[in-house]
């Protein structure tokens, strides 16, 4: 615990000879470690090393683990420590590994400069030795210079695959001097800077070398000849800095910040100083994503003289690794994708799942099923497609229309808290600029910057928008091009640009005369045009309906919250909601999958198209002839892939398209207003499933009469079947013949 | 009040922690909390005793200049009533020390908590840090003067000193506030909270001139800011309220109330009085203010905030003096009341939720300070009668949609660079005062209507000024029930009367509850009866004839 943290870095007294020994089992380990195919990992590595082709040797922990699990641990808990042991072990190794010398081309300075110091003392004559100097100069190069001076390689560790990465919250005293892993994102980053490393001085008297390896990030240089000519002859000689015998390394700073979802609430989001030196540094930049593998260490601050003693010091990491991950990693960083056994019960629980998951949707609003299921659509998404090219977007848009004081505005904050990424915005309070983006100027360097408005912010998420009839023109506009290219152009102060906005539109509207009239047109009614009104795959019509009992539910539900200060337990088990933190995760987990159409569904869309085609010329009047398009049957596809998403599936079922094809319809019965009653649907799926279930595996025809006696076994009534086979049929799902016995499966 | 001399505790309070320490040495250098324990158990003891309250004999800090701080000798006790406003990222330090006698040899224990850095006499040295896990992590919170306090609540910290009337010295510093051995754990960003603590100006980490140091050339890659104000906290209490004359207990406060020459019925008549005056002898109007000024949260259920009562005055004369008759009887009565004058201007420029900013010349960040941190329990004041027709730009939209999430959720997004916002839950009563509907929207909207018959409240006595602040803050710590008989008329008026009226929405019933809430408690009740259900819903059905009148929906 922290005792051994205090241990680790600030302990020297350790037992020498454990470290030889742990260094010679580190290099037998370098030498050795074989693949699961019988490779050799890390020998190829030296040899490029050696040719000085390769510069970083990541050991990966794993490996070591399985050669050693105590080194291992050993490594995990004084890394900084066993950095230099790998790093020495890697010295000895390397002279067996140099076939060649290295290319002329990937010498350097220090190089050239130890090649000529070697010359020089080849060519002097043996020094003579000086009475009393027990030391005579060494010839021996890897002893007449620093290690560091002739090491071209750095040793980094890679965290065992088991370890979860952290936020900087979560890494506390007890980590000191361990390697960590931990995840946010990178705030500030400073230039890279050369950082000395091994400083390199020349008498003014004598002419001798004299080197100083820097580990901190302070030092006193050195000012007098330590050189014992120099100092028998007392000759004072001064010292000199050489920059160009100097070795520099890379050294970046970065600034770390937790990830917003791993804060406490009331809490600011953490940040740590990572230091990136030589391969690590120029990973990241501000903005990025990052998961950095390193050693958590104090920055200890002595004070100056004897008076005062430091005390407190700050921490910071150093960089074995940075790794940037993408923006769909990171959002699943901050919740776990659902587990094996919760995808396998989820997926057993198939219809009873996707009604639960509905009701999750705002559990405090009662009813409304059908619009909540058609948010979860919207929230889980269709699938991008690109066929030949073209872009056919995935994301889902619906326009929730309303008397005012119908919760319209609840369902939209509620997903709007929901929704990873998400955006709040009213068409009324926001100007163009909050919607789309703004040009600004940096104030200190007079840069243009873009700053996203609401739609860009929202990228790959759900922008809502209240009052979207009160929207200027000007917003309409980007509008449009939003909910159909998904990107956003700007051109403004002399910047033309495009920006995504990959987003689901979420929209709310009162209607323009106070209640939405049935008798008239939707454009009439929101005042909208056509075609803005098109580009929604749903419109929905939330009518408010005189319910007794659930008015009683409502109040009840409400004096409760007041009475006790906290929502009330939900009795039904079946119908307990889920909360927000295991919608985020399913949602997250059914976007993960990329549903594909089968084949034998062309059809049945084909059907459908022409049936919503003919229904819209026949059955209603004109008025609802601009919201049935080719847009239309587009919709159905995309939510057929988003339902097939929520069931966890990768292929698209007929029962997809069909409960697609049955939201659709019951968002234009809404439309509809009271003139035309929803059908009892539940009751009807019911029945097709269990017709369904008597077509045995390659049969194609079943006796109407079994049809019949099952359903009517199920408790439902004849005539309830006869509106499911009426219904299907219709569809061309199946069909009757003639002499009304037999059931044919198309 | 006769002068007191300053006791030893407050002049050198280190030398009490030494002792503390001394007592056990050992067994604290096991456990660092404990020390911390017995130490805040020390001095909490003499800040205050069962019945009296020693506070006022530590200096208070709140809006000095930085250098009226600097002249506060150093390891002295001073009193802070802050706001969190950041959190620095923590740090560590040891809290113990072996010093060895280098003449004699003795190595002794030394504390290190609560300080900077320990001074050595000569001829000593350090030798070890502390036992094997003195290592503690530390927080350090930086904290500003409590804001927006009301004149009269500071004069009474300052004994009546003619500087009370001057606002507050805005340049006063931000004071780093580190807390030791995992105290201060529960302390969060926007809360009021009353430090004890030792000031410390100079790093000692760093050479200065003073010191002679001339001589090491050392370059840090570090650069500490030199003019960090730091405060080594020994003790502290959240603020439950910032009256400053009232216990933070709220059994004291309630047994206060109970007290002879204190009632709620009769302090509420004069509330009533004084704000009818104020609105020009607006009986309904003054009704819903009193209802509004003793709102707050009092839960939070699935995201909503139950209690929060915006409140919109429309119709509001066009008149200066009105205004600031109005806002300056509210600043006499409320202890923190800020006020903000909405205009283009105010709103196109003004910062309304904090936002991450770089510190310049270093690696850091720091939170730039948005007009909405404010704490717990700060009322707030959106004068829109400045407002004219113009264009908003981009910050003024997000400004006015950080105003209306206030107003309707509570919540302040405070903003943390590269999309990452982070909601803080606030409660900030809001009262807008606008001539029209606001562009703000409250739930509950009161159109005036004065007619002038008003007693002339301008200057009421003293003691009963006293007593309105008084009643302000302990009507909040009382509690509340419905019962279940009301539960049930309520549930069946509501079922009944929507039946015949759609229009009653849900989010009314929400309203009906919170009124009735603060109809009770504002009589010192505890209970809702049905006489103050029917009171409310008789104000509720004058509100909505007045709203018909003026024709606002």
């Amino acid at each position: 615990m922290a005792a051994a943290a205090a241990a680790g870095p600030w302990n020297s007294r350790k037992d020498e000879n454990s470290y030889k020994a742990d260094t010679e089992k580190a290099e037998s380990f370098l030498v050795t470690k074989q693949d699961k195919l019988g490779a050799l990992i890390y020998a190829p590595q030296l040899t490029l090393i050696a040719h000085r082709e390769q510069k970083a040797l990541e050991i990966d922990l794993d490996h070591l683990y399985d050669f050693d699990s105590k080194l291992c641990e050993r490594v995990e808990t004084n890394t900084r420590r066993y950095g230099k042991l790998f790093s020495d072990a890697v010295a000895n190794a390397l002279p067996n590994y140099a076939i060649r010398p290295p290319e002329p081309e990937r010498l350097d300075n220090v190089d050239l400069y130890m090649e000529n110091r070697m010359k020089q003392d080849a060519a002097r004559p043996p020094r003579q030795r000086i009475p009393g100097d027990d030391n005579p100069v060494p010839v021996d190069p890897k002893d007449r210079f620093p290690p560091e001076l002739s090491r071209h390689y750095e040793v980094y560790f890679k965290v065992r695959s088991d370890q979860k990465a952290k936020s900087v919250r979560e890494i506390k005293a007890d980590s000191l001097g361990k390697l960590v892993i931990m995840k946010g994102i990178v705030t500030r980053c400073t230039e890279v800077k050369p950082l000395l490393h091994v400083a390199t001085y020349t008498c003014d008297e004598c002419g001798s070398d004299s080197f100083q390896t820097i580990s901190s990030s302070s030092f006193m240089p050195l000012f007098l000849c330590s050189n014992t000519a120099c100092k028998t002859v007392q000759s004072g000689g001064r010292l000199y800095l050489q920059t160009r015998a100097s070795k520099f390394v890379r050294f970046q700073e970065l600034k770390v910040q937790e990830h917003s979802d791993s804060v406490p609430v009331g809490n600011i989001p953490r940040s740590i100083t990572v230091h990136a030196v030589g391969e690590t540094s120029r990973q990241a930049i501000p903005g990025d994503h990052v998961a950095i593998t390193g050693i958590f260490l104090p920055i200890i601050r002595t004070g100056f003289g004897q008076m005062n003693m430091g005390l407190m010091s700050d921490t910071f990491i150093e960089a074995h690794r940075v790794a940037i991950l993408n923006k769909s990693e990171n959002e699943e960083m901050g919740l776990d994708p659902l587990s094996e056994e919760e995808i396998a019960d989820a997926v057993a629980e198939g219809d009873g799942m996707y009604d639960r998951l509905a009701y999750s949707i705002a559990p405090e609003i009662y009813g409304h099923a059908d619009i909540k299921k058609a948010l979860l659509l919207l929230l889980v998404g269709g699938v991008d497609r690109n066929p030949r090219g073209m872009k056919i977007r995935g994301s889902i848009n619906i326009c929730l229309m309303g008397d005012p004081g119908v919760a319209k505005s609840q369902l939209l904050s509620y997903v709007d808290r929901l929704a990873p990424r998400s955006q709040y915005t009213t068409g009324r309070g926001s100007s163009g600029v909050g919607l789309t983006a703004a040009v600004m100027k940096d104030p200190l360097t007079g840069e243009m910057i873009l700053e996203g408005g609401a739609l860009v912010l929202a990228d790959q998420g759900v922008c809502c928008i209240d009052e979207f009839d009160k929207m200027q023109d000007s917003d309409r506009t980007a509008i449009h091009e939003v909910m159909e290219q998904q990107t956003i152009s700007i051109a403004k102060a002399g910047i033309m640009t495009s920006l995504n906005a990959r987003v689901s539109i979420l929209a709310a509207a009162n209607p323009a005369f106070g209640r939405y009239n049935p008798k008239k047109s939707v454009e009439a009614n929101i005042q909208l045009p056509a075609a803005l009104l098109s580009r929604f795959d749903l419109l929905w019509l939330i009518q408010d309906k005189a319910d007794r009992d659930n008015d009683l539910r409502l109040a009840q539900h409400i004096t409760y919250v007041h009475m006790n200060q906290k929502q009330p337990p939900r009795k039904d088990d079946n119908h307990e909601p889920y909360d927000m933190k295991f919608l985020r995760r399913y949602i997250q987990t059914a976007k993960s999958y990329t549903p594909s159409i089968p084949e034998d569904l062309t059809e049945l869309f084909t059907t459908c198209y022409v049936e919503m085609r003919r229904d819209a010329r026949n059955i209603l009047n004109a008025k609802h002839s601009t919201y049935t398009s080719a847009r239309s049957l587009l919709g159905v596809l995309r939510m057929a892939t988003a339902l097939a998403r929520l069931r966890l599936r990768e292929q698209v079922l007929k029962e997809d398209v069909l409960e697609a094809i049955r939201l659709l319809e019951s968002s234009k019965s809404s439309l509809a207003g009271e003139a035309r009653t929803t059908r009892p649907q539940q009751v009807i799926d019911q029945i097709y499933q269990s017709i369904k279930d008597l077509f045995t595996e390659g049969e194609k025809r079943v006796s109407l009469d079994l049809v019949y006696e099952r359903s009517t076994n199920k408790g439902f009534t004849r005539d309830q079947v006869d509106a499911c086979l009426q219904e299907y049929e219709d569809l061309n799902v199946w069909s009757v013949n003639k002499a009304r016995t037999n059931l044919m499966i198309i | 009040m006769p002068v007191q001399t300053t006791p030893d505790w407050v002049s050198n309070p280190l030398n009490i922690v030494d002792k503390i320490f001394a007592n056990d040495s050992t067994g604290y250098q096991q456990d660092a909390t404990m020390l911390r324990a017995a130490v805040e158990a020390a001095f909490l003891g003499r800040i205050k005793s069962d019945t009296s309250d020693y506070r006022h004999l530590v200096p208070l800090i709140n809006g000095l200049s930085k250098e009226q701080l600097q002249a506060i000798p150093t390891n002295s006790l001073v009193r802070f009533r802050c706001m969190v406003r950041d959190e620095r990222p923590s740090s560590y330090h040891q809290g113990f020390l072996q010093v060895r006698q280098l003449n004699s040899g003795d190595i002794k224990a030394v504390c290190a908590m609560f300080r900077d850095g320990v001074v050595l006499e000569m001829g000593e040295q350090v030798v070890a840090f502390g036992e094997r896990g003195a290592l503690s992590e530390m927080r350090s919170l930086k904290c500003v003067s409590l804001p927006v306090e009301s004149a009269w609540s500071r004069a009474i910290h300052e004994h009546g000193k003619s500087t009370s009337d001057k606002p507050l010295d805005p340049s006063q510093p931000v004071l780093v506030a580190n807390f030791f051995a995992e105290a201060g754990a529960s302390v969060a960003v926007n809360d009021a909270v009353e430090l004890f603590g030792l000031l410390s100006f100079d790093d000692p980490m760093l050479p200065s001139p003073e010191r002679g140091a001339g001589d090491s050339p050392a370059i840090s890659a570090f650069p500490v800011q030199h003019d960090e104000m730091r405060l080594n906290v020994l003790l502290y209490e959240d603020l439950l309220h910032t009256h400053p004359a009232l216990p933070l207990d709220k059994t004291r406060i309630l047994s206060m109330s109970r007290e002879d020459g204190f009632s709620f019925v009769r302090v509420r008549e004069s509330l009533m009085e004084l704000l009818k005056f104020c609105l020009n002898g607006d009986a309904l109007g003054a009704e819903y203010l009193l209802l509004h000024l003793i709102s707050s949260i009092y839960a939070r259920a699935d995201d909503q905030a139950i209690g929060n009562f915006p409140l919109n005055l429309t119709g509001m004369p066009q008149d200066v003096t009105f205004v600031k008759r109005l806002l300056g009887t509210l600043e006499n009565i409320l202890t923190q009341l800020a006020v903000f004058p909405m205009s283009i201007a105010t709103l196109n420029s003004a910062l309304m939720a904090p936002k991450m900013t770089e510190v310049p010349g270093t690696i850091d960040n720091e939170l730039l300070p948005g007009l909405l941190q404010l704490p717990k329990h700060t009322h707030l004041a959106l004068d829109e009668l400045g407002m004219d027709t113009g264009t908003l730009n981009d910050t003024g939209c997000r400004n006015l949609l950080a105003l209306q999430k206030l107003v309707s959720d509570q919540k302040l997004d405070f903003n943390f660079l590269f999309g990452q916002t982070i909601p803080f839950l606030m409660d900030i009563p809001v009262l807008v005062l606008s001539q029209g509907k606001s562009l703000v929207n409250c739930r509950c909207i009161v159109p005036l209507s004065p007619n002038g018959a008003a007693v002339d409240c301008a200057a009421l006595d003293e003691e009963i000024i006293w007593q309105i602040r008084q009643y302000l803050v302990t009507v909040r710590f009382l509690d509340y029930e419905i019962p279940p008989e009301m539960r049930e008329a309520i549930v069946n008026k509501f079922v009944t009367s929507r039946k015949a009226d759609r229009s009653i929405s849900p989010d009314d019933l929400h309203q009906q509850l919170e009124l009735a809430r603060y109809m009770t408690i504002s009589h010192g009740e505890v209970v809702l009866t049905q006489q103050r259900w029917d009171e409310v819903l008789h104000l509720e059905s004058e509100r909505s004839r007045r709203l018909k009148e003026t024709g606002i929906r």
